[in-house]
């Protein structure tokens, strides 16, 4: 069994075939989420909170 | 048990481990193995990273963290969407462009043998016990609430997992994984609606909600900076991204997640799937912690929950101390039950003085209930000679199989199964990759056959669940062992980030600077934890800083400016 299992391509760089995109939206969106959510956690102590 | 809920669960069991042997013919080569010849779609993936992070542990552990203190726990997980943004744009592309199967395989082409070696070690010490300590952990609890003999409990969640792990490799972990994430969420959202419905008529959701908020259990984020405070705004966001670095990015149960992936795209999505997801599900594990307490304003739980302590002070020289005790609790039981009324009844009339006060009358009675709830605490640790004990663990399954309705405890045993399950099978196919990549096949026999390799994946996956059987039923009656296991995480985790950053993010970091860095990290950690008492979730940050500096500054003398990384290159030291 050798090292490189997918041994048909060099190892390293991405492909025509398996492109990096970037995916910045999605990160962007997983911020934006994770504010709306830690204000509405915060909203949810304060409004039923002592 | 009812006859259904058995069926139930045995139903579970059955269709788990069928599902799991299913998959036995797309493990016929160690890529297919491992890796599942990485092919995977992201949402499976993404279904069973979450899985695979969700032990049985979490399930009854936060609910009755919920149910004592509350919501603040959900900060843990803060900074786990950014840790996941960071991952999707290092690690994530930079294993998988790597072709590699363990995380530590790479540490060998960045630095040199030695340094992949004891990382995967330390990998294989801290999850072989912890994989013990997941099963350990609801066998006892189901053994001690349902009276299921401990053994055979042991057995059926660690050798039921074993079987189809050992057969199916990763591709039986993740879609058997697929299905029991839809049973946990099933079941939580399925208690989540029987604790609504199981309020008095008399008595809305918004309104006991308000009286249990009166205690701060609804209390969610604390943005104070203070380092010996656990959970924090700043230690939830800054310690915990630090953790959930190091597991998810250096922590092979994790990395072999997402190297199933069919695409680095598609890796990248499993992982950010848990940063949507992750945080709103805490939260909704913690809120039926608080809704269980906030059933028993108005029902009658137990004084303590483990009714195998409560039956040995029964029997013990001091049963009349806890009789009396316990009548004591009663009257403060009824007490409260009439102060969680009133306050209703106030906040329902609209007027905010009486609210006030007849709130601050509520939580007066909450105290004295857990005053003599201390009490009882204490007189379980002298009679048992536990100083460990607490019975928080057991307050969810004790409302399940006393409170729910036929069918619904069924589901919930399944699920609090499922989970435990779904974690041990990542970890024992994890355990089984680095054993044969870093150990078997890179000291012991490099010129192997696919198929020998194959055959002796299997053996090891076998051997692994052994030993965490085994490990199980040692941790059962060692209730410290498991804090030890637990506190080692902590320890390691940190420190492998710390590793990784210097493989990564800079040219600079020599061999002997990752292998001394690593050493000195863990030092350094220890000698924190034991001398000062910050919270252990700084921890992280401690190790991780600390490799980072005293490998840079072993690595000086001999550091040569070179290119800039690339994907996978071998870089020798």
């Amino acid at each position: 069994m050798s090292d490189s299992p997918s041994s048909v391509r060099a190892p390293g760089a991405p492909t025509a075939a398996n492109p990096t995109r970037p995916i910045t939206p999605i990160y962007v969106a997983v911020l934006l989420v994770e504010a709306v959510v830690l204000a509405a956690l915060w909203s949810f102590s304060r409004y039923f909170g002592a | 048990m009812h006859v259904v809920d058995w069926f139930i669960v045995a139903a579970y069991l059955l269709w788990i481990v069928y599902t799991g042997l299913k998959r036995t013919t797309g493990a016929g080569a160690v890529e297919g193995y491992f890796l599942a010849n990485r092919s995977l779609p992201w949402w499976a993936v993404g279904l069973t990273v979450m899985a695979t992070q969700m032990s049985a542990i979490t399930l009854v552990g936060t609910t009755g963290q919920g149910y004592a203190d509350g919501m603040r726990f959900v900060q843990f997980y803060f900074g786990l969407p950014i840790a996941m943004i960071i991952l999707s744009l290092t690690l994530v592309p930079f294993f998988y462009h790597a072709k590699v199967y363990t995380a530590y395989e790479y540490l060998e082409r960045r630095f040199d043998v030695r340094t992949r070696t004891l990382a995967s070690l330390l990998f294989l010490l801290s999850r072989g016990l912890q994989a013990g300590v997941i099963i350990a952990a609801p066998a006892v609890i189901l053994s001690i609430v349902l009276g299921f003999n401990l053994t055979l409990t042991i057995m059926a969640i660690g050798l039921s997992t074993t079987v189809y792990t050992m057969f199916g490799g990763v591709q039986a972990v993740t879609w058997t994984d697929v299905k029991q994430m839809v049973v946990i969420v099933a079941g939580m959202a399925a208690v989540a609606v029987a604790l609504v419905f199981g309020l008095p008529d008399d008595v809305g959701i918004g309104e006991a909600l308000h009286v249990a908020g009166a205690t701060g259990r609804l209390a969610t984020i604390d943005f104070e900076f203070n380092l010996n405070e656990t959970y924090t705004f700043w230690s939830g966001l800054i310690g915990g991204l630090f953790l959930m670095l190091g597991y998810f990015g250096c922590d092979q149960s994790q990395v072999q997640r997402y190297l199933t992936a069919k695409s680095v795209d598609a890796g990248r999505y499993s992982l950010l799937m848990s940063a949507f997801v992750k945080i709103p599900l805490q939260a909704l594990i913690l809120l039926i912690g608080v809704l269980v307490f906030v059933f028993y304003l108005f029902h009658a739980p137990p004084m303590l929950f483990n009714p195998v302590h409560e039956a040995e002070v029964h029997a013990s020289s001091r049963a009349s101390e806890y009789a009396a005790l316990d009548t004591e609790f009663q009257d403060a039981l009824a007490a409260r039950r009439t102060a969680a009324r009133e306050a209703v009844a106030a906040r329902r009339t609209g007027d905010a003085a009486a609210v006030a006060t007849t709130e601050a009358a509520f939580v007066v009675r909450q105290q004295r209930l857990t005053a003599i709830r201390g009490r009882a605490v204490s007189l379980v640790k002298e009679v048992t000679q536990d100083d460990s004990y607490t019975d928080v663990n057991y307050v969810f399954p004790t409302f399940v199989t006393t409170e729910l309705p036929v069918g619904l405890v069924g589901l919930m045993i399944a699920a609090i199964l499922a989970a435990a399950m779904s974690s041990i099978a990542g970890e024992l196919n994890s355990l089984s990759t680095s054993t044969v990549i870093d150990i078997y096949r890179r000291h012991l026999r490099a010129d192997g056959t696919d198929q020998h390799y194959l055959r002796v994946s299997k053996i090891v996956t076998g051997f692994w669940g052994l030993f965490a059987s085994i490990v199980a039923m040692y941790a059962a009656n060692l209730g410290s062992l498991i804090e030890v296991v637990n506190r080692f995480g902590s320890f390691f985790y940190g420190s492998l980030l710390g590793v990784f950053i210097l493989a990564v993010a800079t040219r600079r970091a020599t061999a002997s600077g990752a292998l001394w860095g690593l050493v000195g990290g863990m030092i350094t950690v220890t000698y924190v934890a034991l001398t000062s008492s910050i919270s252990f979730l700084w921890l992280n940050v401690v190790g991780a800083i600390a490799v980072v500096v005293v490998g840079m500054i072993v690595s000086l003398p001999s550091s040569v400016q070179k290119p800039p990384l690339s994907w996978g290159q071998p870089t020798g030291s």
